[in-house]
């Protein structure tokens, strides 16, 4: 009996199926909810990375609300950058994604074209689109120079520093939300199309009646990431910016990053960043109760 | 301090920045709550290990020794002459390699035949790069027995790097070291006291410039250096307030080059009304709004003081030094001989042969300044305010950790690069002024090629009237925060007054919350 319970338990097929999962299963344990939990606790302490970390209960989180501008400054960065970018980043891929849709001449140049972006180094394009924006040499006033625009300096400026920085944002994230847009487009079948036709709908009532209801899953799914994603927002500001002028980009990563790792504030920076995961998950525990009122899944 | 490059090399991704903190955090704080003490986490893992590869790879921090199987009996015989006393880890490993893996090879007789692996971290723009390249292959070809491995990382990454190795024990044998740091390094006990060292081998620290000594002393637990044991020695002693002009602008406008005596209210602004010409985007000078060493001199220049000599706050509101702010802002503002500064510029303004006077922070702008083909320049003495001229300094040099497993091998090394003829010579073509007295006054250094003519004034403000700024515990942050706040005025958002005031309550914060139970 015991040997007929073994073979049943080395046929079954949840046995193999745990064993292929387990790899993953031990680096998300060790690699991801190991430091998730470490730093829940760090957050409780006073910690330079070197000497022993002291407990100090709340103080970090009331230090933050109370004492340091800086949090609030960059958490207001962050919004700004979230409200802008996501909205933007959606609507704008959408309208690719629907360009990319027909049947034009050269379609997978132009698709390959604005891919290209999302697999490059956040890094390689900072540093390629700060040339851009230089404000003696870069490419950008010299064509604004030609229409007769003085010189404008880009990342010096306070007040143009983050546009900047989420124009860079937005034309990097465009061409991933475009696949996965232009995937749920290419899911619609045509004959809801051809009978709207028949049924006397122009052009812009085709798209409101029949491609945003159908894609509404898809807005969602990109919408949630995009929102994710902007929250998080750190290499384009690490390298272009360093946060400056004035702390006008100074995200909620990047300040977590200065806590931590040029401070060697490691309990504020553990603090910060489970203020951000609070801040994550409440956007998206909304978003996934509003979508009851307009996503269609079909 | 040397060498910013603040356009770097980025190399944390978002991603890697906060698994790296957060897995470092985890793995630290175990092994805190477990023994008390964070860097056992390495060693306590090699006794354990089975064989010698799993035990090497275990202590992967920058160790020499047994890793190459053919010296198995000479890295027991360095283990003996240099590690011994505090290794046991090392010691099992070497043993465990003999025993193992060895046997066939027949190991050269005594130490010589091991290859030693030291491993040198600094920071480094790309002609520094160079210098410290240079430096390696000379030391290796004179020592063919050892390898240095160098670590380069742009200034602000680097002192995260070396902490995070610190932190991790995984630290290279020599890193270099600044006076803004030095403090922290030596409070958290992590540096290596050179005295010792400096005795076996007779050294004579009398070459030195005595600041290039005294900065690096510190008591048993004091916050500020000058006595005590020696923790790192000097390669240079940067003048970070060094004033850069453009003679080929002073030539065309006819007015005479900057002189000794020369004053920030009287000379350097009538110089810089004349040679202020809007309509060809000419300008009289580069204000002197950079920190350390431009705006902080104005200060002291004028009376003031960035912070209380109790450190305790920060004093930048205070009427004299106010009045040294408010004299950089009516530069931009007032009379218009400045722009603001441009944190963008991916040039160094100065070399577009724009700009008639520059008040840099590092007389290491030298090194790239000597590529400058369009125009002619040199170097002045920094002028002087109302209550004489003070000029700042900075000297950098290199500390061995603790940590090291071969810290004979690794001072020999530190003997070449910061006090041997050789090693300061190579180093000096960066531009700042060597550590060693005689070299510093010397042709050799001065007239190298590309040098500016006015160079030797500089020797001058190390002798007469140079000092450092304060360093001390929070530095990092409260230099930072205080100049943002200033930036403020230099980009005309708010007053010098205001800004000042700003600057202020953050260094105030900083300060205050220094040992007590904040962040």
């Amino acid at each position: 009996m015991a040997r007929g319970t073994l073979v049943r338990l080395l046929e079954s097929e949840r046995i193999t199926a745990y064993v292929l999962l387990l790899p993953t299963l031990v680096g998300l344990l060790l690699f991801t909810l190991g430091p998730v939990v470490a730093g829940f606790l760090i957050s409780f302490t006073r910690w330079d990375l070197t000497s022993a970390p002291q407990w100090v209960g709340l103080a970090n989180y009331q230090a933050m609300l109370s004492q340091d501008p800086l949090s609030r400054i960059s958490l207001g960065n962050t919004s700004y950058f979230v409200v802008v970018t996501v909205p933007a980043g959606v609507v704008l891929s959408l309208l690719i994604a629907m360009a990319m849709n027909q049947k034009i001449r050269g379609v997978v140049f132009y698709r390959t074209a604005f891919f290209l972006p999302v697999v490059s180094s956040t890094v390689a394009i900072a540093l390629i689109w700060e040339w851009l924006y230089e404000p003696q040499y870069g490419l950008l006033n010299y064509v604004l120079g030609m229409v007769g625009v003085p010189p404008v300096r880009w990342l010096a400026n306070p007040s143009t520093a983050m546009p900047a920085i989420m124009i860079v944002s937005i034309w990097r994230g465009l061409g991933f939300n475009m696949v996965i847009f232009l995937a749920g487009l290419q899911a619609i079948p045509r004959e809801l199309y051809e009978a709207a036709e028949i049924d006397g709908a122009a052009a812009f009532a085709r798209f409101r009646s029949v491609t945003i209801p159908l894609l509404s899953p898809t807005i969602f799914f990109v919408t949630v990431l995009s929102i994710i994603n902007s929250f998080q927002v750190f290499d384009q500001t690490y390298v272009m910016t360093q946060g400056g002028p004035l702390n006008a980009t100074t995200t909620i990563v990047f300040y977590i990053f200065q806590q931590g790792f040029q401070w060697f504030h490691m309990g504020y920076a553990a603090a910060l960043g489970y203020i951000l995961f609070a801040v994550i998950l409440v956007f998206t525990l909304l978003q996934f109760k509003l979508q009851r009122t307009w996503v269609h899944y079909e | 301090m040397s060498a910013f490059d603040q356009g770097g090399l980025g190399r944390f991704s978002r991603r890697s920045v906060i698994a790296g903190a957060l897995v470092t955090g985890a793995g630290a704080l175990l092994a805190a709550c477990g023994s008390g003490a964070v860097v056992t986490t390495a060693s306590s893992s090699a006794p354990a290990a089975t064989s010698a590869s799993q035990a090497v790879s275990a202590t992967t921090a920058a160790q020499t020794s047994s890793a190459s199987a053919s010296s198995a009996s000479a890295s027991s015989a360095v283990a003996s002459t240099s590690v011994a006393p505090t290794s046991s880890a090392a010691v099992t490993t070497a043993a465990a390699t003999s025993s193992a893996a060895a046997t066939p090879v027949p190991a050269a007789p005594g130490a010589s035949g091991a290859a030693t692996t030291l491993t040198w971290g600094g920071w480094a723009d790309t002609v520094q790069m160079g210098i410290f390249n240079d430096i390696i292959a000379a030391y290796q070809k004179a020592n063919p027995t050892i390898k240095v491995n160098a670590q380069f990382a742009p200034w602000s990454d680097y002192w995260q790097k070396v902490q995070t190795q610190l932190a991790s024990n995984t630290a290279p044998d020599l890193i270099e070291m600044s006076v803004a740091y030095i403090g922290n390094f030596v409070a958290k006990n992590v540096v290596l006291n050179l005295d010792s060292y400096v005795q076996t081998r007779k050294l004579d620290l009398g070459r030195y410039w005595p600041v290039d000594v005294a900065t690096w002393r510190f008591a048993a637990g004091s916050k500020v250096g000058g006595q005590g044991p020696l923790y790192a020695m000097s390669y240079d002693a940067s003048i970070n307030s060094t004033f850069f002009y453009n003679k080929t602008l002073f030539d065309k406008a006819k007015l005479p080059y900057p002189t000794d005596s020369w004053t920030w209210e009287k000379d350097v602004l009538s110089a810089a009304k004349a040679l202020t010409d809007p309509a060809s985007q000419q300008w009289g000078m580069l204000a002197p709004y950079v920190a350390d060493g431009a705006w902080t001199s104005l200060v002291w220049e004028w009376g003031g003081d960035t912070i209380s000599s109790d450190y305790s706050k920060g004093t930048l509101s205070q009427p004299e030094a106010l009045a040294a702010l408010q004299f950089i802002y009516d530069l931009v503002y007032t009379q218009k001989v400045s722009p603001p500064p441009d944190s963008s510029a991916k040039v160094p303004p100065f070399t577009t042969g724009k700009f008639a006077m520059y008040f840099s922070n590092c007389d290491c702008e030298i090194s790239s300044f000597k590529k400058i083909t369009s125009f002619e320049w040199d170097v002045a003495r920094w002028p002087a305010g109302p209550k004489g001229r003070v000029v700042e300094m900075e000297p950098d040099g290199h500390a061995i950790t603790k940590s090291t497993k071969q810290p004979d091998q690794t001072f020999d090394f530190l003997k070449f690069v910061v006090y041997d003829d050789d090693g300061i010579m190579r180093q000096s073509t960066y531009g700042t002024l060597p550590a060693v007295q005689s070299l510093a006054q010397s042709d050799k250094y001065l007239k190298q090629p590309g040098f500016p003519a006015g160079k030797y004034l500089q020797l001058k403000d190390i002798v007469e009237g140079s000092r450092e700024n304060y360093f001390g515990q929070g530095w990092a942050e409260w230099e930072d925060k205080s100049d943002k706040a200033l930036q403020q005025a230099w980009l005309g958002k708010k007053s010098a007054a205001d800004a000042a005031k700003d600057a202020d309550a953050a260094i105030d914060s900083v300060l205050q919350h220094l040992g007590g139970s904040l962040f």
